[in-house]
């Protein structure tokens, strides 16, 4: 590239020109010479075309994305091709470049290391901002080009995709505006560094790893509302190598990603991990169909499906004996419409589920605890990854399912020295702070400060339980051993078992659900068969006859991962 | 200390005329505001420096503080509900309800930082007396008690895992996982800490701040040159006025270093990376401890001043790292910037691009920047030094200088409106 392009020589363009390539024209060929006779409207028509065929098709150059290809990778234009809708990706920014090149003589290369526009996904309108891997590392990213597409999915009220596979170095230090000298102003006065800092989920944003990221590229995994990593890559704030000599250090074998000794499915901040590029588009898609376009907006409700009709299968998943393990999941299936449960980070903190799924086309938030982990006693870990999940739920307006069957908080030496205490208060503060509705349905116990909490502390706007559902302060034998502590010590050896029980059992039928509904400590005892289509029904007159939001959740402000 | 032995067990009358300013301790009287019944076993109003405060036994006095708009201060000692209000209720329906001291918690757990609130964990803590400390902007851990969500005796009935008190929630534990914020060796020290930290902090959001008359003088500035690096720590004392740095959870992530502190008698909000430990990385744990010092101090309009020497990239989880990104970018109060060596990678990150009126970016000179170190240029080089490049003997006065006019003649606490209704534990 060796003819000069002001920044300011952009022409108009019309949408079917910017988002169609020019097939017949080969690349240079316009830019070689220009005969006498053509009128000049058309050479400058031509003079775009042709720079935008060497763009499009070279990128960061012909060597750059052979080696990408060889790598079995993708070119950026690649991956927005098989993320979004055919035909409907408009390029914005074409002709950027890096801040420092802005009034070079060899401008190139164009894009600023990021290629991206507006698009459709599943005919919805979303902004995509994807790392241009021909571009080679490090290249100063030109942030301001990313926090432009941001800013205009912003103003538009869509969702914005970022696609990082790329080792960009942040150019965190510019202040635009602060000096004013020209190359600060490259693409407005919006700083380069915090376009997501201020998010406070205004808009969903989605952040998918496909390929080793590091540096600015890094940034909005630590976000985002969804981040999805390919399986293999590196995630980091720091680039190995020389310079990442912190990689190996203990810190980061506790915190950060290594996907090749599975470090990416233990930390609770990937919410999935993809075996493809093609999975994780179609993740992306999917999780996005379950979201409004924009915090406040109306939820995307697909036409119902029969929720009316009870269902006489479902108290079988679970059995009576309460030491007996069961799928949770099988339960929020059959709750839930057919099909339509997406379960986000599936191995972080197992013993608590977390997913979207749709009830009579209504799409909700399922928080659930999984009896098949640890009996689904309730870790520090799950608190974390539980206030993510509720962070996100209450940001869109996403009614919140909470399923309960837990023995309450694993108490340990350990668990302490993990933080339990505050991470079991912020669970308790999120659960405190929820806006949208909420509906909670204990399976089948749910002692303690875990039922206070998963209640919402009587903050949730439905409280329900199962005819076969323990509620109370403790697991009855514990709480007999604790309780009768002095009286067993008195008694003989062999009469200690029968008096505990005799105490448990005692215990127990204040436990039972009548027990809590007597003082509206449950609002309701539902019957399993009912379960779907009493919940189905309040969430439905619930949303319709809910006044718009005046002001933002609290939580909506809340850090994705804390 | 071993775990056999007992601390002494005053009762909350005496912790209270202790702690507070002779003879101005009124115990509660009455009903209170929504809440059961109160007595005066369960706390009163008293005078801490003058000012007044509710001092309750574990939080169960918290709403009249919010209400009377002043601080609260749990005195937290006891085995929670179960003691209180577990046997009790066991029979009557409200088991869960009450136990767990439910109403309580709720306000506690939608309280969005208008008033200060502190625990002090003076005897063994479980339950609902240990609930409280994981929603407290301070937390002091007395040696000898223990802090746990359950005791040893329900633990080892429930789960047979045998611990005592001091491994399951001595202060060793605390000091480490940054659950208390500071760890005492005496009564009296638990006393001073508390009325220390509340001594920087306004009554409540909104109202005016502490400020102390023109500050003592420190030395002739903080002290650099050849010899080894100066740490955090007398960095921070050449800057803040004599004997003002209130540290917080020393022991916790050492690479950067948290605290309170006075500016020419303003009260502010010090971070500052520390050399001396970890070569001043930020690690995910000081990212926890920073974020909670924004918070805190955003919630209660305390300016915040960061002094920044912080090597290449290391790498704290991504999340973590912009999560405290997030935290200093959405906190409204002034915010001062000092670079005193290298502001590279997440060191960085955490200076933020400073672009309202209210902030300052000062870099010493040799200070360099750019994220990574190989790559990093002299911070005169960037636009966001251009405040000014400062000698360490200028900056304190330049500090003071910048806050006493952006707060003006007689400041009034500007709360945040964001950070307050964040996570209060990290």
């Amino acid at each position: 590239m060796t003819r000069p392009l002001t920044a300011g020589a952009g022409p108009e363009e019309s949408p079917e020109e910017s988002s169609g390539q020019s097939p017949e024209k080969s690349a240079g060929q316009s830019t070689a010479g220009s005969p006498e006779e053509i009128p000049e409207e058309i050479r400058t028509v031509e003079r775009l075309r042709g720079l935008r065929e060497q763009v499009t098709t070279q990128m960061g150059g012909p060597e750059a994305v052979s080696a990408l290809h060889a790598a079995g990778r993708r070119t950026a234009r690649e991956h927005i091709a098989g993320l979004v809708d055919p035909g409907s990706f408009l390029e914005i920014g074409t002709f950027a470049t890096f801040v420092d090149k802005v009034t070079a003589p060899d401008p190139g290369p164009y894009g600023g290391g990021i290629v991206g526009g507006h698009a459709t996904l599943d005919g919805r309108p979303v902004t995509v901002a994807v790392d241009d891997g021909s571009v080679a590392a490090p290249a100063r990213r030109s942030t301001g080009k990313a926090a432009r597409l941001y800013q205009m999915a912003l103003q538009q009220h869509r969702p914005y995709i970022e696609i990082a596979h790329g080792d960009a170095v942040p150019d965190l230090a510019a202040r635009p505006g602060k000096t004013g000298t020209q190359s600060a102003r490259t693409f407005g006065a919006e700083p380069a560094f915090p376009y997501l800092l201020e998010r406070q989920r205004a808009i969903p944003v989605v952040s998918m790893v496909l390929g080793d990221t590091s540096g600015a590229s890094s940034f909005s995994a630590g976000l985002c509302d969804l981040l999805i990593q390919l399986e293999g890559t590196r995630l980091s704030l720091a680039r190995s190598g020389a310079d990442g000599k912190a990689a190996a250090d203990g810190e980061t074998a506790a915190d950060g990603k290594t996907a090749a000794d599975g470090k990416t499915a233990a930390s609770g901040e990937v919410d999935a991990v993809v075996a493809s590029p093609d999975e994780a588009y179609a993740l992306a898609r999917r999780f996005l169909s379950y979201l409004p376009s924009y915090a406040g907006g109306p939820l995307p409700v697909t036409d119902a499906p029969d929720a009316e009709s009870y269902d006489d299968q479902i108290a079988r998943l679970v059995p009576a004996r309460r030491s007996r393990a069961y799928d949770m999941k099988a339960v929020i299936r059959r709750i839930c419409d057919e099909g339509s449960f997406l379960e986000l980070k599936p191995s972080y903190a197992r013993n608590i589920i977390t997913g979207l799924g749709r009830l009579a086309g209504i799409p909700v938030g399922v928080l659930a605890n999984a009896p098949m982990r640890m009996a689904g006693g309730l870790t520090p870990e799950c608190c974390l990854k539980a206030v993510s999940f509720v962070c996100l739920c209450d940001g869109f307006g996403i009614p919140l399912l909470v399923l309960q069957d837990t023995p309450g908080f694993l108490v340990s030496a350990q668990a302490e020295r993990d933080r339990a205490i505050v991470r079991v208060m912020t669970l308790l503060q999120a659960m405190s702070l929820i806006t949208v509705p909420t509906v909670s349905v204990v399976i089948r116990k749910a002692f303690g400060l875990a039922f206070v909490i998963l209640d919402g502390n009587r903050a949730v706007d439905l409280s329900l339980a199962w005819p076969g559902a323990e509620i109370g302060f403790m697991d009855p034998p514990v709480a007999a051993n604790v309780l009768f502590e002095p009286q067993i010590k008195q008694l003989p050896e062999q009469e200690r078992a029968a008096f505990l029980a005799a105490k448990a059992a005692e215990l127990g039928v204040g436990f039972e659900p009548y027990g809590v509904a007597a003082n509206l400590t449950i609002d309701e005892i539902v019957e399993p068969g009912a379960t779907r289509s009493v919940v189905a029904s309040y969430l439905r007159t619930s949303l319709a006859e809910r006044p718009p939001r005046t002001a933002p959740s609290p939580l909506a402000s809340w850090p994705r991962w804390y | 200390m071993s775990h056999a032995t007992k601390p002494a067990r005053p009762t909350l009358r005496e912790h209270i005329e202790r702690l507070a300013d002779p003879g101005s301790y009124t115990p509660a009287q009455h009903f209170s505001e929504g809440m059961d019944q109160v007595s005066e076993a369960d706390g009163g109003e008293a005078l801490i420096d003058g000012r007044p405060v509710t001092v309750g036994l574990s939080g169960h006095l918290f709403v009249r503080a919010r209400n009377r708009r002043h601080p609260y201060v749990a005195i937290s000692s006891g085995t929670g509900g179960l003691a209180r209000g577990g046997r009790r209720n066991l029979v009557v329906l409200d088991t869960v309800w009450g136990m767990s001291g439910g109403p309580m918690l709720a306000e506690m757990a939608g309280r969005r930082r208008d008033v200060p609130v502190v625990s002090a964990i003076v005897h063994h803590s479980f339950g609902d007396s240990s609930f409280f400390t994981g929603l407290s902007d301070y937390v002091v851990q007395l040696t000898g008690a223990c802090l746990a969500l359950t005791g040893p005796r329900v633990l080892a009935i429930g789960t047979s895992e045998q611990v005592t008190m001091e491994e399951l929630g001595g202060t060793d534990v605390h000091r480490r996982n940054g659950q208390a914020d500071t760890i005492a060796e005496t009564l009296d020290q638990v006393y001073a800490a508390i009325r220390r930290f509340l001594s920087f902090l306004p009554s409540c959001a909104g109202a005016p701040l502490p400020v102390t008359g023109p500050g003592p003088e420190t030395g002739p500035g903080p002290e650099t040159g050849p010899g080894p690096e100066p740490g955090a720590r007398q960095l921070i004392g050449g800057l803040c006025d004599r004997g003002s740095f209130f540290e917080l959870r020393r022991d916790f992530a050492p690479g950067v270093v948290t605290g309170l502190a006075r500016l020419d008698g303003i009260p502010v909000g010090v971070l500052a990376s520390d050399p001396a430990a970890g070569d001043g990385a930020w690690s995910a744990d000081a990212c926890l401890k920073a974020t909670r010092l924004v918070c805190t101090c955003d919630a209660f309009g305390l300016p915040l001043v960061f002094l920044i020497d912080s090597p290449g990239p290391r790498d704290p989880a991504v999340s973590r790292a912009m999560m405290l990104a997030q935290a200093v970018q959405l906190a409204e109060v002034p915010k001062c910037w000092v670079i005193t060596g290298r502001a590279h990678g997440a060191g960085l990150l955490v200076t933020g691009p400073a672009r309202v009126a209210t902030d300052l970016v000062i870099a010493w000179p040799g200070a360099r920047a750019g994220y990574y170190d190989g790559e990093s240029a002299p911070a005169d080089a960037h636009h966001w030094a251009a405040d000014g490049i400062l000698s360490p003997a200028q900056t304190r006065a330049a500090l003071a200088a910048h806050l006493r006019a952006v707060l003006g003649p007689s400041p009034v606490s500007h709360p945040g409106r964001i950070l307050c209704t964040w996570p209060v534990g990290f």
